[in-house]
């Protein structure tokens, strides 16, 4: 009758909600709430209360796989790892590229970053966060001096207006829109931007700004234009904690509000509403997300609200600043450990000075000194590849052409815990240990890091990433640079080399329910819940303005490609759907995948509710079934991005940001035919 | 402006109440054509989720009819209905749809003119309430 | 014999001294596990000696019975739930359990589902007015009593004052009422809560009618709890002594100050929900429900709903799938089919991450369905749920009216 009630960190976003684990006998039996924990009190969503089915999926990957004739077949670890250093001894520092994950653990991270730089002699880390919040970086360093989110997830209770910019939040971060909604309780106003009456819009917003698809950069000038004609832009902020207002207001001087409201399709009164309630709150706090993020103007669309921010001084205190949503369990985390081609660990910048910091703090030599290729690029220029806990065949965009690429792969390596649609075209499929197989901290989104422990065996021969990564290392002859014999020990190493991480240890995680938000410099500091109080990070300590131009999106609609098309999630699933359709009770809701059309739309090409239709753009087409709502507006449809066999991403188009290199998954045009 | 017409739902039981409203049609008895009777084989067979998927599907009332106490085929069917309609009033008047938008009536085989005048009375009732809010929602 | 009162204490010093009140309980479930009434206790203890963190705990030697000694009031693990959930209901395993009164209330809501087999079951009540929510009491001790929540290792809750006791051997106390008025306090449905003596479960113990810090004042409920008890004064487990009799008049008269103090705060939120027109109560709970992530987890947490597979499950399809917030069904079904028994042990409300004040209006709803069917969900076992059952009495009874 051994039953033990342990704690842990849910799985899914990054919220980092602190769950109890009910283990008999070695194997999870269940799930209660673990009420102290600071995040969500003993509450849950959906995929929080359903944690951990999918570890036990009858299809977890248990042993290694290497394609002979065509098909994968299982074999040890001794000949799957040899096959794999003896491959990637071909490979160069060019052609070699490797894509970590937003999911994998730190400690995982930082060993990935560091094998692809000391053994593989390159910059080319990426992980799948550069697809999502890459213009985070771009946008907020020359703004703020850092990307991070700015607050923490308690204070934003403390915010009496909120500005959800492209974040459909209660269904992405059910968790802070409980926390909106205690702020709504005690006045604050919320106003919401996206081209969806979504269940935000109708149960958390007061002013929903309707915008056409991509049409963000101008509506916020327009906003922005507004507040310097009533004059209620922060002085007194703007004069000591800013630079260059002088430019943005000349700029912001051209605005035609007319135009602005044709361009964006936003009644100028409701402009004015939601400029006006935003300028005059004492504490704004813009939280945004992908609808801002996933376009090819992405860095530009948060270079604006932040203009916005730091116009009506609504940043540098708690509960406000620009707040960048980061949605997986270490979104924050595998970037902070440098698996970025742009950054060596902790943001040092890739270039001569990092380098020779990190030889010095490896104890190597001759690290890459050049950025190296992003993300979408590496799929189309590295023959060889290694990609762990993600696929690129459901995210990417334009997928019919990403897969011809990796069809012409040398060697594709995948690591993850479920076949995926990319380990279809691997060569060699690694299981890895999830979540509390191992133990292992991860960064959430409001830098928040706390630690998972080892709760349960991986199934099969499955292993924790890193030890992978080292054992990898060894068989290419570096094992002195990867003899970690725990996560604990890797964790020691980031916390000599990242500065953010220094005071942050795995006894302190242990005793401090809901983990340590860095920067935590020393032992002794208590962690920093909310970044800028005093000053930014920029060079001068100041916030800067940057002017930014309205751009249409990349593909609209014309006579041949009549709609908008846009993306996005559903409460009930996870990203690729890889965890939640391996959970009955949450494929159960949303078992396939449906297109949003609006009635007006339905009717006049005879779409009736649940028809199958066939959804075609100039990149591929896919199936569907119908979902007439009203919740797209006349011109506009919407598909979840969850479900492999009807893959969002074959429609979409990759238009990428030029500094970012994020893709435009947000809009393109697409035409829709009833199935016959 | 258009005279509000109650939509109301009537589960009425197989043995007696359903029988009762046939005599009542055979007998060319006049009533409103408000309600719209649903046959069921007892009255006890109407629970909390019928009645509020009644409500929600956008009735104005709902009227249970069942046979009176000791003449259930079934036995206790009826007084099944009865709880939980004592039950649930409560509840309708608690979220605000209000408790008398639920009836319960006793109606045998025989009662033709019963259910006319059931049905009458409870149709008045509606239309004093108005319709109800939840129909709005199923809207 | 049942209905037997004493005042009780460890006979052993270590247990006396560790454990709230002298240790009786800690020295019965020693006894229950010793002579192998049951097999198994469970318990509440505090996580690595956090006070804010309690967990069930099963334990099955005598030697850990220790970590659960004490009293721990910032904590609420769902007692009833556990013992169905993991323990297999008790059905293959006789068990002695520890439980408030809302524990022991579910645990005989659900012996009445046949989900709990009370027959093996031993349950050692605990007196209570309230517990404190885990997360929040830190803020509290913080904020209103400026002291370190690491630094709390007692609290007790006297009357109108919430006292706590800090490691350097000294007391804070502030009054109860004050704090929740500030919003602080007691978890919302302890406040309402007029049952503060376990009277429903085998054995009730509790502080009130004991005149010093080492005693426990105990009440015999039911015949197996007055065996056991006997068996343990027999074996030498416990130490007893007759209460006077103005220890029981004491303790009656801080009960019923307790139950009045309840039904004030009764009152005062049943109004908040009653002091609305019919628009505006439609309009109030539209807009709250329209806050449900469908979550399940106030369903998942009600000791009352036991069903294998729920109506509300989308693959039952009932309730249409993949929308949030659900359809209105789908709170009207939970509400209904548990509102004629509702213990009011708030596990809803914790649940619960919109703060939809659920528990408040299914326990009005049970307070008002109790009243018209004259039961009380929770004090008899062989009391069946009221819109679930019909009474022999009923069928034989001449003019039965429509409404009840």
């Amino acid at each position: 009758m051994s039953i033990e009630c342990l704690s842990t960190i849910c799985p899914y976003c990054s919220c980092g909600c602190g769950i109890n684990l009910i283990v008999k006998d070695g194997r999870i039996i269940g799930q209660e709430p673990w009420k102290e924990h600071p995040i969500n009190e003993g509450t849950n969503c959906p995929k929080g209360k359903n944690a951990y089915q999918f570890l036990y999926s009858e299809d977890r990957l248990k042993m290694p796989l290497v394609r002979k004739n065509g098909t994968l077949k299982e074999t040890s670890w001794e000949e799957a790892l040899d096959l794999v250093a003896s491959k990637f001894k071909e490979a160069t520092p060019e052609n070699f590229g490797f894509i970590a994950s937003c999911r994998n653990s730190n400690e995982d991270a930082y060993v990935m970053q560091k094998f692809t730089r000391v053994v593989m002699g390159t910059n080319n880390i990426e992980y799948c966060g550069r697809l999502c919040h890459s213009p985070a970086a771009a946008a907020l360093i020359p703004a703020m001096g850092s990307g991070v989110m700015q607050t923490s997830q308690p204070e934003i209770e403390l915010a009496d207006c909120f500005f959800l910019a492209g974040v459909n939040l209660r269904e992405t971060f059910p968790m802070i829109a409980r926390r909106v909604l205690r702020a709504k309780a005690r006045g604050a106003k919320v106003i919401y931007t996206d081209p969806r009456k979504t269940t935000t819009a109708r149960h958390l917003a007061d002013i929903h700004l309707q915008l056409r698809s991509g049409t963000d950069a101008a509506l916020i000038n327009a906003m922005m234009s507004i507040i310097l004609k009533e004059g209620l832009e922060n002085k007194e902020f703007i004069a000591s904690r800013t630079a260059g207002i002088d430019e943005l207001r000349a700029f912001l001087a051209k605005v035609d509000l007319k135009q602005a409201e044709e361009i964006t399709g936003v009644p100028l009164e409701k402009i004015k509403e939601a400029a006006t309630t935003y300028a005059k709150a004492e504490r704004g706090c813009i939280l945004y997300d992908q609808g801002m993020s996933q376009h090819y103007v992405g860095t530009d669309n948060v270079r604006n609200h932040a203009n916005l921010a730091l116009l009506c001084g609504h940043a540098g205190k708690p509960g406000s600043g620009i707040n960048s949503m980061r949605g997986q369990i270490n979104g924050e985390g595998s970037g902070d450990m440098g698996c970025l081609c742009v950054f060596y660990p902790g943001f040092k910048r890739v270039g001569e000075d990092s380098a020779k910091l990190f030889e010095e703090a490896w104890g190597v030599k001759n690290l890459p000194t050049k950025p190296g290729i992003t993300y979408i690029d590496m799929l189309y220029k590295c023959p060889y590849l290694y990609i762990v806990g993600g696929d690129p065949m459901m995210v990417v965009p334009d997928t019919n052409n990403v897969k011809k690429a990796l069809e012409q792969a040398n060697f594709i390596v995948v690591q993850d815990i479920f076949p995926t649609e990319i380990s279809k075209l691997a060569h060699v499929v690694l299981p890895a240990a999830t979540w509390v197989e191992r133990e292992a901290t991860h960064t959430w989104i409001d830098r928040r890091v706390q630690k998972i422990n080892k709760v349960v065996d991986p199934p099969g021969e499955a292993k924790p990433d890193w030890q992978i990564i080292c054992q990898l290392a060894e068989k290419m002859g570096r094992k002195n640079k990867f003899n970690f014999s725990s996560s604990g020990e890797i964790f020691e190493e980031i916390r000599r080399c990242i500065p953010q991480y220094k005071g942050i240890t795995y006894e302190r995680l242990s005793k401090t329910v809901g983990g340590i938000h860095w920067p935590c410099p020393s032992e002794e500091h208590p962690g920093t819940p909310t970044m800028f109080l005093e000053k930014f990070n920029t060079p001068d300590g100041l916030g800067h303005f940057q002017v930014v131009e309205y751009k249409p999106p990349a593909e609209v609609p014309d006579e041949e490609y009549p709609y908008f098309l846009t993306t996005g999630r559903s409460i009930f699933h996870y990203h690729t759907g890889a965890m939640t359709r391996r959970t009955p009770k949450l494929n159960d809701e949303v078992g396939s995948s449906f297109v949003e059309v609006n009635p007006e739309d339905a009717a006049k090409v005879g779409v009736k509710d649940k028809d199958l239709v066939t959804l075609k753009t100039r990149r591929g087409s896919i199936e569907a079934e119908a979902k007439v709502t009203d919740e797209v507006p006349p011109g506009l449809l919407f598909i979840p991005f969850h479900f492999a066999d009807s893959c969002a991403n074959v429609l979409t188009i990759s238009a990428l940001d030029p500094s970012a290199k994020c893709a435009e998954t947000k809009v393109c045009a697409v035409k829709m035919e009833v199935k016959a | 402006m258009e005279e509000f017409e109650p939509k109301i739902i009537g589960f009425f039981c197989n043995w007696c109440s359903y029988t009762g409203a046939d005599l009542a049609g055979t007998s060319r008895t006049k009533y409103p054509p408000n309600v719209r009777i649903i046959r069921l084989m007892c009255s006890g067979r109407v629970d909390e989720r019928l009645i509020a998927k009644a409500f929600t599907a956008g009735a104005d009332g709902v009227l249970v009819c069942g046979c009176h106490p000791g003449d259930c085929h079934y036995q206790k069917g009826n007084l099944n209905a009865r709880r939980r309609v004592a039950g649930l009033k409560p509840f309708l008047e608690a979220i605000g749809i209000g408790g008398e938008r639920l009836r319960l009536e006793w109606i045998s085989a025989s009662e033709g003119p019963k259910v006319a005048e059931t049905v009458k009375s409870f149709t008045q009732t509606i239309k004093k309430l108005g319709p109800s809010p939840l129909k709005k929602e199923a809207e | 014999m049942k209905g037997d009162m004493y005042i009780a204490r460890s006979p052993d010093k270590e247990t006396a001294d560790k454990a709230e009140c002298g240790g009786a309980v800690t020295a019965l479930l020693k006894f229950a596990l010793e002579s192998k009434k049951v097999e198994a206790v469970v318990a509440v203890k505090a996580r690595d000696g956090n006070r804010y963190d309690g967990v069930a705990v099963v334990i099955t030697d005598p030697k850990d019975l220790i970590e659960t000694a004490g009293s721990l009031h910032c904590a609420s693990p769902n007692i009833a739930r556990f013992l169905k959930e993991y323990l297999d209901g008790a059905f293959n395993s006789k068990i002695a359990v520890v439980a408030k009164p809302c524990d022991a209330k579910a645990i005989i809501e659900l012996a009445k589902r046949n989900q709990i087999k009370l027959d093996n079951l031993l349950i050692i009540g605990l007196n209570c007015t309230g517990t404190l929510p885990s997360a929040k009491a830190k803020s509290l001790f913080k904020e209103q009593f400026e002291v370190e929540p690491a630094d709390v290792v007692g609290e007790d809750i006297e009357g109108n004052e919430l006292i706590i006791r800090l490691k350097d051997g000294s007391e804070k106390k502030k009054d109860l009422a004050e704090l929740e008025e500030k919003g602080y306090g007691r978890r919302e449905n302890c406040r309402r809560c007029e049952t503060n003596i376990p009277v429903m479960a085998d054995i009730a113990c509790g502080k009130w009618g004991t005149t010093d810090k080492d005693s426990t004042f105990i009440e015999l409920c039911s015949d197996k709890g007055a065996d056991f008890f006997e068996a343990a004064i027999e074996g030498g487990a416990i130490k007893v002594d007759q209460p006077s009799g103005n220890a029981v008049e004491s303790r009656k008269k801080k009960d019923q100050a307790a139950v009045e103090s309840a039904q004030k705060w009764q009152e005062k939120d049943f109004a908040t929900l009653e002091e609305m027109s019919a628009e505006e109560k439609f309009s109030y709970w539209s807009e709250q429900f329209s806050h449900c992530i469908k979550c399940y987890g106030c369903r998942d947490a009600c000791p009352i709903c036991y069903c294998e597979v729920c109506f509300l499950e989308a693959e039952r399809g009932f309730i249409p799938p993949g929308e949030v917030p659900p359809h209105m069904l789908f709170p009207m079904v939970r509400i209904t089919h548990v509102m004629d028994s509702c213990v009011n042990c708030g596990q809803c409300q914790d649940a619960c991450a919109m703060d939809i004040p659920i528990s408040r209006l299914i326990f009005m709803l049970s307070k008002k369905i109790g009243a018209i069917f004259k039961h009380e969900p929770g004090m008899d076992v062989t009391a069946l749920p009221p819109l679930r059952t019909v009474t022999d009495q009923e069928l034989g009874q001449e003019g039965v009216e429509v409404t009840f």
